[in-house]
């Protein structure tokens, strides 16, 4: 009051007429407005959290949510029957209207009148045998999976018997050389060196133990030297013509006996 | 395969097709013809406005279904297409009111009273009233979300306006509806 009594002062102050006028609300509300407005808002809302228009209108109006939706129009019958008739008609009757011949026609007439020739053939009956070889292709129908996994199976069984079979010839055929030197030179050497290889090495052995021999004579006549170089010659001399002596003796007692 | 059977997309090829065209454009006619009549009979009221409305809408459906781009479903199309030839109409007959000194809203309730079926006090026809009582967009979207109960994506798409403003549009349109039945 005291706020409005300074204004109403300030006006008078300013001599304006509205000093003098009791202000009054000219606007008038609907009855029971604020008793309906929180829950007009909230029913607002509802709605538009709605998951169909059903549920939406519901929480809008339940009135209009109960009244029927039929329409009391009333149709001519068998205007839906003739409706597609009655536009196409309309369509063809429209000055720019236009057939794809009549079209192909008006661009180029040349087109338009090889339009059915087709240069092409079939071979005779092709279409009918094409028809039932299709059929047949059709009913031969074979599972490949069965079939991969019976050829996997398969092969591993005759790679596992091979494989025994290799590992169980190969030890039989093994020859133990302490046991059996004979068998194993035969098998080792016999099959992998010729003959001829085999007479060579005989006689490069042989000359070799010759050569040995020879070689063992020398050291023998070089230590009987070193041996007998304090023996006097005469000496050595007397020794061989007994030695030389004793051998006859030995021949005769021989060739008497026999 | 017959047509009517075939989704709209098959329907779309086959009417790309010189050779099936024709036959296309009659199985979709067949498919949409009692949804889009319905529509169109809500918003003009006469039957005859409906069908001249309705004609008119495939024709142009027909000229323009070849460059039609699939952005869309075609039934939001063809509602589209239809919703604006309807609201071209209804532009024609204010001018014509216009020139005649008439109103059409009330032409439009008029229409509905002389209806041979007309029964005052049903409810379903006291509806029909308070519908025509609404601005021409107002009352494409109630029936829109009332009658088709099409979502308000789909909605947006046929009227190319904003889901807030059709949820906007539709719960205004319903209080007012319920308010002439209420008083009626």
């Amino acid at each position: 009051m005291t706020y409005r009594n300074t204004i109403l002062n300030e006006l008078a102050d300013l001599g304006s007429a509205l000093a003098n006028h009791d202000p009054q609300n000219i606007y008038a509300l609907p009855a029971g407005y604020f008793e309906c407005l929180a829950d007009q808002i909230l029913n607002r809302i509802k709605a538009l959290e709605a998951n169909d228009a059903k549920e939406e209108l519901s929480y809008l109006s339940p009135i209009l949510s109960n009244v029927s939706k039929k329409v009391p129009y009333s149709v001519p019958a068998g205007f839906f029957q003739n409706l597609s008739e009655d536009v196409l008609k309309k369509i063809s009757e429209h000055e720019d209207f236009q057939t794809s011949e009549e079209e192909i026609e008006t661009l180029s007439p040349l087109l338009s009148s090889l339009k059915n020739k087709n240069p092409y053939s079939a071979p005779a009956g092709y279409f009918e045998k094409l028809e039932t070889g299709i059929e047949k292709k059709e009913t031969k129908v074979i599972s490949i999976t069965n079939r991969r996994w019976y050829r996997l199976a398969v092969a591993a069984v005759v790679i596992g018997i091979v494989t025994i079979s290799g590992l169980a010839i190969f030890r039989s055929k093994q020859v133990d050389p302490n046991k059996n030197p004979q068998a194993w030179i035969e098998k080792n050497v016999d099959k992998k060196v010729s003959k001829d290889k085999i007479d060579e090495f005989v006689k490069l052995a042989e000359d070799e133990s010759t050569n040995v021999a020879f070689e063992k004579d020398d050291v023998k006549l070089a230590e009987i030297k070193e041996l007998m170089k304090d023996v006097p010659e005469k000496e050595i001399e007397d020794f061989l013509n007994d030695a030389i002596a004793l051998e006859s003796n030995n021949d005769t007692d021989g060739s008497m006996n026999e | 395969m017959a047509l009517t059977t075939l989704s709209d997309s098959e329907l779309l090829v086959e009417f790309r097709n010189p050779v099936t065209k024709e036959k296309a454009f009659t199985s979709i006619i067949k498919k949409y013809q009692e949804k889009l009549y319905w529509h169109l009979r809500r918003m003009v009221v006469d039957h005859d406005d409906a069908n001249d409305v309705l004609q008119n809408v495939m024709i142009r459906v027909w000229h323009g279904l070849e460059n039609f781009r699939e952005d869309s479903q075609l039934y939001t199309w063809l509602y589209r297409v239809a919703t604006n030839e309807c609201l071209t109409f209804l532009e024609q007959q204010k001018k014509r009111a216009a020139v005649s000194l008439s109103d059409v809203g009330s032409g439009l309730e008029n229409k509905i009273k002389a209806d041979q079926n007309f029964d005052g006090k049903k409810l379903e026809w006291k509806l029909q009233l308070g519908i025509q009582q609404l601005p021409e967009k107002q009352r494409i979207v109630f029936q829109l979300r009332y009658y088709d109960e099409m979502p308000y994506e789909e909605m947006s798409r046929v009227l190319e306006t904003s889901e807030g403003a059709l949820k906007a549009s539709y719960h205004h349109a319903v209080k007012k509806i319920e308010e002439y039945i209420k008083n009626h």
